[in-house]
């Protein structure tokens, strides 16, 4: 794991205990990691701390994050992590997550819609694709499926951060980002027919970051997302795949820092 | 107490084994393009003809189970094979080995098929409750990571509906109802007899030793059914209960002939390369998802995960196949003469204690053999084999 820029590690409870990793200066940016887990501060972090302060939350169930045990759905996920954002006192801030965690962040953006200046969805989940052929998270070992989320999975990208040797941190956190999916996202799998015709709530700005060899997420998924929000931009990262985060780390943080010194201050 | 059990499978017998080989796995996703209905046809008259030939032979029950998208069973719907058995036979119990109660749906309208099975055959029912293999919820669309609870719940309801007068309301985590109250009970008091079948999950074993319900290994490796039943007899004693023979059962594959010789012959021309259409096993190239298939999120305990994980490097672990001589000295097959297998029958029978042993057809394949073999069990391993039994 790359921990080289360690971020501070700050506990929110609201509706229970929850670990986020805080670091950079500037406008504050929520960001959601989803079934990839929360693997250490990644260059992606590091990136986007050079122009926000950055909060990425490690989801409930995963890490020192407490899972309440009546959590059944995405819906009640963004209920407790908008209790933590409360008692941390953040608000006006941007929001953005990578495929499960876009679902999460979509979801709490059409709940509290004047919270969020801006959002960022990279290979969101969160509706239905209808397609046999697209890699099913519970129907293949959970690495494999990580691999059908990079444009080149022989790439030192995807080696360094996945290929190595599993240590017992590695392979608890696999199970309990896989627990949590299943909790979430099993069925209706990775979706919520509610969820697109909510997001109309959601008027600020929304930037739909995908890449542009996204096989999970395909392009055509984000056309629908793009329908759906009214402020809604879309950019493709090319040579990307699903997790364009951790695939292209620079170019992600740079389309994100561009959209967010678009927006309005606070 | 000593019971035989004629457990049938329903095997898809006949498919393109190079179609299975090429893709690398007889289950879940082998494409069903390689169904023929006639053939299905044929097979479930032979089936039903066994049922009847089975009773004949002397077995004390018919054994009939639950899987989906799976040549090597056709029965995702024991409780329709229950129904069958209950009219074509007279005397055997029907052992349903088991419902899938995570995948069912409904426990209350399984509580009321069950309660008819019972009434139709006049109190023959057996009833089994299982978690089923992860490749069934998988099949289903039932979330693995409430497999555990929802069995639990469901089989707490369906006993509650069994027992208790209605109507009553049941407000759980997984299943809801506002008027439980079916006309239609089973004709046993209070309730038909319940058994947990299962393949060595620890889980399995503590839910059945806890509540008293005998455990049936299903042709489990031999030393891990030690240690299972030992485990099983602690959890039962702890929870105030007394086990007995009554209370295990071992469930393994078997095939007579008239001498050893034939028998192992006969065998070995089943095991050679068919193996695969009646274990699911392939011999050739595993596709790169069976792991996955096999533990899904929260289908095992998290220890039991990281163990398995650990161990296997996060990639599927391997299907094999043993060698036929191989399973015959570990007796994952019993084959020889009636004198043979009447005599390692018995050796597993004293072996692990149980007063219920289950057989089902090694060789599927010639339906003239499958018949000789029930006659012959009947005929001559059956009587060898009381006389043992009464001898303890």
């Amino acid at each position: 794991m790359n921990n080289s820029d360690g971020p501070a590690t700050v506990t929110l409870t609201g509706l229970a205990p929850l670990e986020v990793l805080k670091g950079g200066s500037g406008p504050q940016l929520v960001w959601l990691h989803g079934e990839e887990g929360q693997r250490g501060w990644l260059p992606h972090h590091a990136r986007l701390a050079e122009r926000f302060t950055v909060l990425a939350p490690t989801l409930p169930g995963i890490g020192a994050s407490a899972l309440p045990e009546w959590v059944n759905g995405v819906p009640d996920i963004a209920k407790v992590l908008l209790a933590a954002l409360d008692v941390g006192g953040i608000g006006n801030c941007m929001l953005g997550g990578a495929s499960m965690g876009g679902w999460i962040a979509a979801e709490m953006a059409s709940m509290e819609p004047g919270r969020f200046r801006g959002l960022v969805l990279t290979g969101s989940q969160g509706t239905a694709t209808g397609e046999m052929n697209t890699p099913d998270l519970f129907l293949m070992p959970y690495r494999r499926y990580i691999s059908f989320g990079y444009n080149d999975a022989r790439s030192a990208a995807f080696q360094d951060l996945w290929a190595g040797e599993l240590d017992d941190d590695a392979v608890t956190q696999d199970l309990e980002v896989m627990e949590l999916s299943a909790l979430l996202g099993f069925k209706p799998y990775m979706h919520d027919r509610s969820l697109l015709p909510a997001l109309a709530r959601f008027t600020n700005p929304a930037l739909l970051l995908w890449g542009a060899n996204d096989v999970i997420t395909p392009p055509a998924v984000a056309e629908r997302f793009l329908d759906a929000l009214p402020a809604a931009e879309l950019v493709t990262i090319g040579d990307a795949g699903h997790y364009a985060h951790l695939e292209k780390p620079v170019e992600f943080a740079e389309a994100v820092a561009g959209f967010g010194a678009g927006l309005k201050a606070d | 107490m000593f019971q035989l059990h004629y457990f049938v499978n329903h095997p898809y017998l006949g498919y393109p084994h190079e179609a299975a080989a090429e893709f690398g796995a007889v289950m879940l996703k082998f494409s069903n393009r390689h169904f023929d209905g006639e053939r299905a046809a044929e097979l479930f008259e032979r089936y039903h003809e066994e049922y009847v030939v089975a009773e004949q032979a002397g077995f004390d029950s018919i054994v009939v189970n639950e899987h989906h998208n799976a040549p090597a069973a056709m029965s995702p719907a024991p409780n329709l094979f229950a129904v069958v058995v209950a009219k074509l036979t007279e005397r055997v119990k029907i052992f349903i080995a088991g419902n899938i109660l995570p995948i069912n749906g409904n426990p209350v309208r399984l509580a009321e098929e069950l309660a008819l099975i019972d009434l139709f055959s006049k109190g023959r029912l057996i009833s089994g409750f299982v978690r089923g293999g992860a490749v069934e919820s998988l099949a289903m669309s039932i979330n693995t990571l409430h497999n555990r609870e929802m069995f639990a719940e469901a089989h707490d309801l369906i006993l509650k509906t069994w027992t208790e007068p209605g109507p009553f309301v049941w407000e759980g985590k997984h299943y809801n109802y506002r008027c439980v109250n079916p006309w239609a009970l089973p004709l046993q008091k209070p309730h038909p007899p319940i058994m947990i079948p299962g393949s060595t999950s620890r889980e399995t074993v503590e839910f059945a030793a806890e509540r008293g319900y005998p455990y049936v290994a299903l042709a489990t490796r031999l030393e891990a059914t030690d240690k299972l039943f030992a485990d099983y007899n602690q959890i039962a004693e702890e929870h105030g209960h007394t086990p007995t023979p009554a209370h295990r059962g071992y469930f393994t594959r078997v095939h007579v002939a008239p001498t050893d010789e034939q028998a192992l012959e006969e065998g070995r021309e089943q095991f050679g390369g068919r193996v695969a259409q009646v274990t699911s096993m392939v011999d050739m190239k595993i596709h790169p998802d069976v792991g996955a298939w096999m533990a899904p999120p929260g289908y095992v305990s998290r220890e039991a995960a990281i163990a398995r994980r650990r161990y296997m490097g996060g990639t599927p672990y391997a299907f094999f196949t043993q060698g036929y001589e191989k399973a015959l000295e570990t007796r994952q097959i019993i084959i020889g003469s009636p004198e043979t297998v009447a005599r390692q029958l018995n050796e597993l029978r004293l072996r692990f204690g149980v007063g219920h042993l289950g057989i089902s057809h090694f060789a599927v394949e010639d339906y003239g053999r499958s018949l000789r073999n029930l006659e012959l069990l009947g005929n001559e391993v059956f009587p060898r084999l009381r006389e043992m039994a009464a001898g303890d």
